[in-house]
């Protein structure tokens, strides 16, 4: 017989008679290797299904990361137009609302009227075309209730009247395709991992396989023989193991994040940035209910959570907070929420840094207000590593600069010998230019209050730092870097004055909407020589820290101090409502004024404010604010150049009425033309005011930062009436006029009007 | 005679019948000799088919990722076209409040100068002379609805223009229309396809993952042959059956793919 094939050893030359003889063992063995192979190829093919998944969804998340990119630069546009479209009404308005004010009290003319005619003709054109062309974009457009006569409720709640953050919440509603395209990348990025850490799981599964293959192919040649029954039983653990393993992670779909979940995340980021935050917490949870591992989710809800906690007046997106900014500290409760999301987040594998100064300032805050050293500890912790990351990135001076501090505070409290650099090396990085110094001094200020609070046996030290701050605040550097300083009364100071300056006494008089204080005895304090800085303080009505109110605080430069004959000295009332954005008012309760000179504490003064809470409102016909009941609503526009709001039981309003300078021309040169105006626009209201007597008048540097105001105090059957009047910087001549039952309340009322 | 018959016994034609059992077993015997013969021959075929389907699912993976990076390149383009051709819009938009308020005061300023009369008339009569102009200005300049005004056919666009090329009021601009315009006239969005290079990359990825799949198949015969070829006995035959089987749902598997 011819032989076919090549030449080949034979077989029991190879492996002997051993393995020839091998019988039901060798079968199985057989078996066993097919078997295991079998599942060897399955498992690379699971493997690599794994790493396209992983491939397929990290594409899927740069498309959306793109799309998302997109859909927030094509949302800021059309807001903006919309924006841009109700500024042109709103212009248009004025223009013609000025028309008619120089009709009424400048030179009246046939002219002026058409103007104001013309003016209105194109207005209501412009009011009349911007729905269709919102319709167009399928946007929103906005209106106003209060010169509009056709305005939904639904876009009037964009406008000023109602947005206290004009025009955040038109802005925000247009983010929300865009917001909805970040979370759905996120489940995109989280598909992407699960696909990688099945691809880990799949490598395992089949290294054990290749082993079992090995050992099982072993335990048939001659030297494996001897102890085959060992190498063929440990290899079908690994297969049996291997296959199990590969089995479960056949049989564990990857998580597919659902879409309802990107969905109630972009809610919730328009609920939080317009300031809802009770419906934020509601909207991340119901997300994070639907994809439990929602890092951003998590992160975003302690945000909420930390600022939900802070005192507010009103409810919804109308909510204010009794203190602008992150003045005080949220109570332990809302600290144990934010601190249980941000660890969750941290868990789920969020390395973020502005996660870890947020996760560290909340232990911080949360371990003081507990006289926890284990949270305190660990806030630390959290901290140097948010700082590891942040010394290397660009943009975030004021996280970095607030997380130096927090740093240093708790190096204070846990007694590190440390703390000093730490805060040399905090107030260092308040001097960057990107850095908000005031803000971040006013931040440590606030935490130093709260160490000195919960442990009083820092105090002296917690002092004498805050005197550093403070000093390091008022601290400027020229081009060289060489320091310099400035005195209230513009004179270049250095070096700085050693002299302690002892004022007799310092008066706080704050009001809904400024921060006045008085010195009447000033001492030794000479405004040309010496520095001088102000910090107001509020006192905390949740855990009774002094908080620092950054927007009314810094060094007193020039014009910010007013020298009387007496001798005594004043803050020009540099108005809050003004300085804050959103706009809003000073909450009832206790303050404190303190005066560092020279860099040294010189001078303190308390005030405990009665007045109830008050929300913060805009003019819309003059660039004015006030601060009113919340009850209170804007009175529809019923006369050019007039604003008011009015109690529902009409027992007290707040009306402002504003013309142009050149319109007042022949008012403004002489006081008794000026009272000759106010009393007119008084007695205008005599309809409402029955029984109205003019009690005392007198100039005052106060009312709206005008230069020639002045001021009437009237009476009327059921109450009290104040009114003022004077031209501001803006080019407009105000009057003013508050009413109420209580005189203290209507005192209130008038002293807090301001310009915008 | 062979040295495979010497091994075997010597075992020949010429001698006597044997036992059933005994020619059965002899059987068996070529058989096996045979499968062992073609078994290396067979394992240089497989691990040529592996290396070919090794070699498509590399190149479909690399086809798919080369789309797939194509898809992201147009993607981005198309995007940044799309911000561009809103922000023209939004131009127009803010232009087309000018053109409007330029128009309407272009229209009454001649009638307010007429109701004044005197020096202040005619300077409002030239303050309407230069919003009229100020008004087709603006109109020519709105670039994706026509606002336009041409002078030498002032009917020409008489659907939302008036004859003096001022807006005719209720036909505000239809951002929607504009947009289409805009979009339609932007060259550098034609010939952008990141959605079908997606699909197409996706495609390609998934023919990859079969391929590589079949690869597997592939491998695993090589195993089996391997284990073949060094083992007598029933389990040869069982390990080049297996082989067989598994190398011919392989190949199927593979020109399933390749041809779908």
């Amino acid at each position: 017989m011819p032989e076919t094939g090549p030449e080949i050893p034979q077989v029991h030359e190879i492996v002997g008679e051993e393995v020839e003889h091998a019988g039901r063992y060798g079968k199985a063995i057989a078996v066993a290797v097919v078997v295991t192979t079998l599942i060897g190829a399955l498992v690379a093919w699971g493997q690599v299904s794994a790493l396209r998944s992983h491939d397929r969804a990290d594409a899927q998340a740069e498309r959306y990361a793109a799309l998302s990119l997109t859909a927030a630069a094509i949302g800021r546009g059309q807001a903006q137009t919309q924006v841009d479209r109700f500024n042109l009404l709103t212009q248009e308005v004025r223009q013609a609302d000025n028309a008619s004010l120089f009709q009424r009290f400048g030179t009246s003319s046939k002219a002026t009227d058409l103007l104001a005619k013309r003016w209105n003709s194109v207005a209501a054109q412009t009011e009349a075309d911007t729905p269709g062309i919102a319709r167009s974009q399928d946007v929103p457009y906005i209106c106003s209730r209060t010169f509009e006569k056709s305005c939904p409720a639904a876009n009037a709640t964009y406008s000023p009247d109602q947005d206290a953050n004009f025009p955040a919440r038109l802005q925000e509603a247009m983010q929300w395709s865009s917001y909805r395209l970040s979370a759905l990348r996120d489940g995109a990025n989280q598909r992407a991992e699960d696909g990688e850490s099945k691809f880990v799981h799949y490598a395992a599964a089949l290294t054990a396989l290749a082993v079992a293959v090995f050992l099982f192919g072993y335990s048939l040649t001659p030297n494996g023989q001897p102890r085959r029954r060992l190498y063929s039983r440990t290899a079908t653990t690994f297969v049996v193991v291997a296959g199990i393993y590969a089995l479960v992670q056949a049989l564990t779909p990857l998580s597919q994040p659902p879409d309802p979940a990107a969905t109630a995340f972009a809610n919730a980021e328009v609920a939080k940035n317009t300031g809802d935050y009770e419906t934020a917490i509601a909207d991340y949870g119901a997300a994070i209910k639907l994809r439990p591992r929602f890092v951003a989710a998590y992160a975003h809800r302690a945000q909420a959570e930390y600022q939900a906690g802070i005192p507010h007046i009103g409810s919804g997106q109308d909510a204010q907070q009794t203190t602008a900014g992150p003045a005080t500290i949220a109570p332990v409760e809302a600290l144990d929420r934010a601190v249980e999301d941000e660890l969750h987040a941290r868990e789920e594998g969020s390395g973020a840094a502005d996660l870890l100064a947020n996760l560290s300032a909340d232990l911080l805050y949360r371990g003081l207000l507990r006289h926890s050293l284990s949270d305190l500890r660990a806030g630390y912790g959290y901290g140097q590593e948010a700082l590891d990351k942040l010394r290397s990135q660009q943009h975030v001076a004021n996280l970095l600069v607030n997380t130096e501090f927090n740093q240093a505070e708790i190096s204070l409290v846990l007694g590190q010998p440390q703390a000093s650099q730490e805060y040399a090396l905090a107030e260092q990085q308040l001097h960057a230019s990107d850095v908000n110094a005031e803000f971040a001094a006013a931040s440590a200020l606030t935490d130093l209050n709260l160490i000195a609070q919960q442990y009083p046996a820092l105090r002296l030290r917690t002092d004498a730092l805050q005197a550093q701050v403070v000093h390091s605040g008022e601290t400027y550097y020229d081009g060289k870097g060489k320091p310099y300083w400035d005195s209230p009364n513009n004179n270049y100071v250095s070096p700085v004055p050693s002299k302690v300056v002892h004022f007799g006494q310092v008066k706080a008089e704050p009001d809904p909407g400024h921060a006045y204080y008085q010195i009447p005895d000033p001492g030794n304090f000479n405004p040309d020589k010496d520095l001088l800085s102000v910090q107001w303080e509020y006192r905390d009505p949740v855990n009774g820290e002094w908080a620092v109110l950054p927007e009314v605080s810094g060094p007193v430069l020039t014009g910010q101090l007013i020298k009387y004959s007496d001798g005594s000295f004043s803050s020009n009332n540099p108005s809050y409502l003004s300085g804050t954005s959103p706009a809003t008012c000073l909450p009832p309760g206790q303050y404190r004024v303190r005066l560092y000179a020279n860099g040294r504490l010189s001078a303190t003064g308390t005030a405990t404010a009665r007045w109830p809470a008050l929300k913060a409102v805009r003019f819309r016909e003059v660039a004015g604010a006030a601060c009113v009941p919340q009850n209170w609503k804007a009175l529809p526009s019923s006369q050019v150049g007039t604003d008011a709001y009015i109690a529902p039981d009409l027992s007290g309003g707040a009306l402002i009425f504003g013309i142009p300078k050149q319109a007042a021309i022949s008012y403004v040169g002489s006081t008794d033309a000026l009272y000759t105006l106010l009393e007119s626009a008084v007695h205008g209201l005599s309809g409402q005011l029955t029984g109205l007597q003019s009690q005392t008048k007198h100039s005052t540097p106060f009312f709206m930062s005008a230069s020639n105001g002045q001021q009437e105090f009237w009476s009327y059957d059921h109450g009290f009436v104040y009114s003022g009047i004077g031209s501001a910087l803006n080019g407009q001549v105000y009057v003013g006029v508050t009413w109420s039952r209580d005189n203290g309340r209507t005192a209130d009322l008038f002293h807090a009007l301001s310009p915008l | 005679m062979s040295s495979e018959q010497e091994h075997q016994g010597g075992a020949g034609p010429e001698h006597s019948p044997a036992p059933a059992g005994q020619v059965e077993s002899l059987e068996k015997r070529a058989i096996h000799e045979v499968v062992h013969v073609w078994i290396p021959l067979a394992i240089v075929v497989v691990s040529v088919c592996a290396a070919i389907v090794g070699w498509r699912a590399s190149l479909s993976e690399e086809y798919g990722t080369h789309k797939e990076e194509l898809s992201r390149q147009d993607l981005v383009q198309q995007q940044q076209q799309l911000i561009q051709d809103n922000s023209a819009v939004n131009s127009d938009i803010r232009l087309f409040g000018q053109f409007a308020e330029y128009s309407l005061l272009a229209e009454q300023l001649p009638k307010d100068a007429g109701q004044v009369g005197g020096p202040v008339g005619d300077q409002l009569r030239a303050e309407g002379q230069a919003d009229l102009g100020l008004a087709r200005a603006a109109g020519n300049q709105i670039a994706h609805v026509n606002y336009s005004f041409d002078p030498s056919n002032p009917t020409a666009n008489d659907q939302v223009v008036r004859h003096d090329g001022t807006y005719k009021p209720g036909h505000p601009y239809d951002a929607s229309a504009g947009l289409d315009d805009a979009e339609n006239g932007d060259t550098a969005l034609h010939g952008l396809e990141p959605d079908q290079l997606h699909a197409a990359a996706l495609s390609e990825q998934t023919q990859g993952v079969r391929f590589t799949g079949i690869a597997a198949l592939f491998v695993a015969v090589l195993v089996l042959l391997t284990f073949g070829a060094i083992i007598r006995g029933p389990l040869k035959l069982w390990f080049a059956g297996s082989a067989g089987g598994l190398a011919v749902a392989a190949l199927v598997l593979f020109l399933i793919v390749q041809f779908s």
